[in-house]
């Protein structure tokens, strides 16, 4: 005689019954043997379960690890490539050229997409190149600032003359970060905005750009300086200095949070 | 990023002695329950975009078993986790016992009764098939509702119930034939 509510007793006891299923089962168990037992032997298993509760605490070192094995994911999401986003950057930049190629030879076209995929990062490293370079002869004398000032109130007016899209100029002296000024700068063919600071007693050019497609931060070393790229809002931005990537990422955050701040 | 990283700890490290409690019980191995969390902790990481907020500890206990299923997958044609009757060994010094093994006015010999049974059964416990452990697990230590076991297991309500059951039952069987056991060779 195997009553059919017998697994009910489980949900019964474990208080996971709405109030009238509840009701309707405790009219049940006045009347079924059965039930009642099941109860009694669940009830019994459950209770002794509860007291010899055992709950194991994580060995110390293990939020240690996980916080290295975090910084890993961290550093890695800053350098994974992303080769489409690359292609789809590469294509944009060569729109013309890639329209010509296809319209003419397919099967070059099928060629060079081969050849882009394979070699999407050469790209790149010319950018960062021209970077580093530009980064050097910014250092020379009179070449680094066409307009020098702290404050931000005259360089970013500065720029609105200077560049279509206005670079974020903010002073970040409590972070370390002293606005020196700023000058326009030629890379990869395109004019871009260099924001100047001076962290401690080395120079940080920040360039900027409103047509760089850039989908990913990444990090680059060249010559002894260190670079920094990522992408904010509709902007691309590179730091350069021979200051570690750590404080370079410090005014990295400085400048996102002051975008975010300033809502633009 | 680090906004995420910090909300991210914020909510999750939290959790880290429940998740390990998880891990340890399924594993039932210290060194493989480090990985198992250390693992679970980075795909949370990974996958905490599509956390939608509300309690962080089933959502941990979700990746934390899937990581120890993958695990225990792969490590499957190798050296394979015996299934049997396990008891968990006697100095198990980073066991620590949160129910109330010695209760206060309890006389010694009473007290190590008490502590005899907690022992014997968390070893019937560690010794039952993965299934019916983990819904136990969940359900007494952790004071998980069914809808968030069954999110944990992910399986429907009515999974979660019949499971219990089945593991209740087991664990009552089990129980009854070792004390039955001891009675018959004379150990109190």
């Amino acid at each position: 005689m195997a009553c059919d509510k017998t697994l009910l007793v489980h949900a019964y006891l474990d208080g996971e019954l709405d109030p009238a299923a509840a009701l309707q089962f405790d009219s049940h168990l006045g009347a079924c043997a059965e039930c009642q037992a099941a109860l009694a032997n669940a009830t019994e298993i459950r209770d002794a379960l509860r007291a010899s509760r055992r709950r194991h605490i994580a060995p110390s070192n293990l939020t240690l690890r996980i916080a290295a094995a975090l910084d890993a994911v961290d550093a890695e999401t800053m350098r994974e490539p992303n080769w489409f986003a690359r292609l789809g950057r590469f294509v944009a930049t060569r729109r013309q050229w890639f329209a010509g190629a296809i319209s003419g030879v397919a099967a070059a076209a099928a060629v060079a997409i081969a050849l882009v995929v394979l070699l999407p990062s050469d790209d790149d490293d010319r950018v960062v190149d021209e970077l580093a370079n530009a980064h050097l002869r910014s250092l020379m004398p009179a070449h680094l600032l066409d307009v020098s000032s702290s404050d931000e109130k005259t360089v970013a007016p500065w720029f609105k003359a200077q560049v279509e899209t206005a670079p974020p100029v903010f002073d970040f002296h409590a972070q370390g970060f002293d606005l020196e000024g700023g000058r326009t700068d030629v890379i990869d063919g395109r004019r871009v905005a260099v924001v100047v600071y001076r962290h401690d007693d080395h120079v940080v050019n920040l360039f900027v750009w409103s047509d760089y497609e850039l989908d990913h931060a990444s990090a680059a070393a060249r010559a002894g300086y260190n670079l920094f790229m990522w992408p904010q809002r509709h902007l691309a931005l590179c730091a350069v200095s021979d200051i570690s990537v750590t404080d370079l990422k410090t005014l990295a955050h400085s400048v996102n949070a002051g975008m975010a701040a300033r809502n633009d | 990023m680090d906004e995420k990283r910090t909300r991210f700890e914020a909510m999750m490290i939290p959790h880290l002695d429940a998740a390990y409690s998880l891990a340890r019980w399924l594993t039932r191995n210290d060194t493989e329950a480090d990985d198992v969390v250390q693992d679970a902790f980075l795909r949370a990481y990974r996958a905490f975009e599509g956390f939608r907020g509300g309690d962080a500890r089933p959502w941990l206990f979700a990746i934390v078993r899937n990581c120890h299923r993958t695990r225990w997958a792969r490590n499957r044609q190798g050296s394979e986790v015996p299934l049997a009757e396990e008891h968990l060994s006697e100095s198990d010094e980073d066991v620590v016992t949160a129910g109330v093994l010695v209760a206060e006015g309890d006389d010694p010999e009473m007290a190590l009764i008490r502590a005899d049974t907690a022992t014997a059964l968390t070893g019937l416990l560690g010794g039952l098939p993965v299934e019916y452990r983990e819904v136990l697990v969940l359900r007494e230590f952790e004071d998980l509702s069914y809808r968030d076991i069954a999110t944990v297991i992910g399986a429907p309500i009515g999974t979660v119930m019949s499971r219990l059951a089945r593991g209740r039952a087991l664990m009552r069987a089990r129980w009854l034939a070792l004390t039955e056991e001891k009675a018959s060779h004379g150990v109190r």
